[in-house]
């Protein structure tokens, strides 16, 4: 279960990012369901993400966030809310 | 399956024809930001430790991608790790596929004694700049110099931090170019 308040903040970056309806972004959208989601795509990704929740994700962390349900679940351990919070 | 294998001459020669097609391909998506494309004689152009350190990727027959690299000694005596081209179809659903291929390449480069990689990127490029920083851990060198002094531990030479749109801290060179690098 992820957190709603992180989930809708990386819908958001998700579909601003890859030029999607936010309504067509899940936990499950990953690298394997959205195109363009390719290596600079996901850096852009990371980069809006880091900077919607003002956190900067470790060198080693970046090439593992390759879903919204690992990305919302990394910024959570970040900002120290739990899903349900 | 995409699978990533060591760029022989051979393998080069076989797929010359593909590699170029991927090289174009590549020039062709990236909004002007590829300014240069390889040719046939660039692709086969013999460097030192070229055929050990390049990487194939290639989705069963076909192939998606390439990087090319080889080992560099610099005017200080420094033997390192350099990456001349690297590129990847834009159609590849894996976002990490040239970290793969790059990995692949530190992990042998390792065992063969090299310990840094060290490669120039054009500022016309920041995304391309950003991931070598963001992604492979790279820091940018000052200015154009050091990597003629460069020895090694990068004490005073390294201060970068990427915002997101410009590396601060480090100056590209006239020719608009920064040099990057990583211990391995």
């Amino acid at each position: 279960m992820i957190n709603d308040k992180i989930f809708e903040k990386v819908r958001q970056c998700v579909a601003s990012v890859f030029n999607l309806e936010k309504e067509s972004v899940s936990p499950d959208s990953s690298y394997e369901t959205i195109p363009n989601w390719d290596s600079l795509g996901h850096l852009r990704l990371i980069m809006a993400v880091e900077e919607a929740f003002a956190v900067r994700f470790a060198t080693e962390e970046i090439p593992t966030l390759l879903n919204v349900r690992l990305l919302c679940d990394t910024v959570g351990k970040y900002v120290g809310i739990r899903a349900g919070d | 399956m995409i699978e990533i294998e060591r760029l022989t001459r051979e393998i080069l020669a076989e797929r010359l024809q593909e590699i170029c097609a991927v090289e174009n391909m590549a020039a062709e998506t990236s909004g002007g930001t590829y300014r240069h494309p390889w040719t046939r004689g660039d692709f086969t152009m013999d460097l030192p430790g070229k055929w050990t350190y390049s990487r194939l990727m290639r989705d069963n027959a076909k192939t998606i991608g390439f990087l090319v690299m080889s080992d560099k000694t610099s005017p200080a005596g420094m033997h390192y790790l350099h990456a001349h081209r690297a590129a990847v179809l834009k159609e590849v659903r894996r976002p990490n596929l040239l970290l793969d291929a790059y990995n692949d390449v530190f992990r042998e480069a390792k065992v063969d004694g090299l310990t840094w990689f060290v490669t120039k990127q054009q500022s016309y490029h920041p995304a391309m700049l950003l991931w070598y920083i963001r992604v492979l851990g790279c820091a940018v060198l000052k200015e154009r110099k050091c990597i003629e002094e460069f020895t090694g531990p990068l004490s005073g030479t390294v201060t970068v931090e990427a915002d997101g749109k410009v590396v601060s801290g480090a100056a590209a060179d006239r020719e608009g170019q920064y040099f990057i690098a990583r211990e391995l």
